[in-house]
């Protein structure tokens, strides 16, 4: 049996969010976890005589959760996602993440994202860094690549 | 003159996604960078035969014959304009043996189960 050789740790992960002016700025440094979910709609069905389900497969979906630490620096995560949200009309912006890092041949993940959900706490006896934690959801197709640039 | 095929969709920054299955010659990458991309199945070599070994047209053989070109990678990385002006065509008729080429060296990706 072959061993992968490939498995990888998330320290070099890239995660990459539009500024207002569209402009994509490396969050990296003012985030530490990403969750990409994905889902396919599924359904299934059973006729008379059949024993097991036959499924039919159709739509997919995704959702992005970024935990952020919050800080007050102009385009770390946090002042992106705060801007963004507080934009009359927040609209669509390019998310794009990177596994394991963002040199030639990993996996790359994007999809213009509309953020949904943020939510932020602080806890007065803590030493923890305050973090952001973010929900954003693709409109459009998820694309799956490879990184070649 | 080298040439990929894209075995994955490929990022390429400004210069767009090359899709699955299609040739590029990836100059905008070092050998290490390429080798890495080998490395994970994202591309590989296109190894073409002489252009005289391709069923191509008689009309298309003479004149690539007749213009010295021999080589399929050439003919496939080339523009249009480029070729109709080496093979003394219309722009139109290069484009069509162009993709005459890029058909026969074709092969499909394998199969990701």
């Amino acid at each position: 049996m072959s061993q992968s050789t490939t498995v990888f740790a998330a320290c070099d992960v890239s995660i990459w969010l539009d500024d207002i002016n569209g402009t994509p700025r490396d969050i990296s440094g003012s985030s530490n976890s990403v969750t990409l979910n994905f889902d396919h709609e599924i359904g299934e069905y059973t006729s008379f005589g059949g024993r097991w389900p036959n499924r039919l497969e159709c739509g997919k979906d995704a959702a992005f959760d970024i935990v952020i630490l919050y800080s007050l620096t102009a385009n770390e995560g946090a002042d992106i996602i705060i801007d963004w949200f507080f934009t009359n009309i927040p609209g669509p912006r390019t998310a794009s993440f990177y596994f394991p890092d963002k040199d030639v041949g990993s996996d790359l993940f994007r999809a213009e994202v509309l953020i949904e959900h943020w939510d932020v706490t602080g806890g007065s006896g803590s030493g923890d860094p305050v973090e952001i934690n973010v929900h954003l959801v693709p409109t459009g197709e998820v694309t799956h690549t490879t990184a070649s640039t | 003159m080298k040439a990929y095929r894209a075995l994955k969709p490929l990022d390429a920054g400004g210069r767009g996604v090359v899709p699955r299955g299609e040739a590029t010659p990836l100059h905008w990458l070092n050998d290490e960078q390429i080798r890495k991309l080998e490395e994970v199945g994202a591309v590989s070599e296109i190894h073409a035969p002489p252009l005289s070994e391709l069923p191509l047209s008689r009309t298309a053989l003479t004149k690539m014959k007749k213009a010295k070109v021999d080589d399929a990678i050439w003919v496939l990385m080339a523009t249009d304009a480029e070729l109709a002006k080496k093979l003394k065509v219309r722009e139109g008729t290069a484009g069509l043996w162009k993709s005459e080429v890029a058909r026969l060296l074709r092969v499909e990706p394998p199969h990701r189960g």
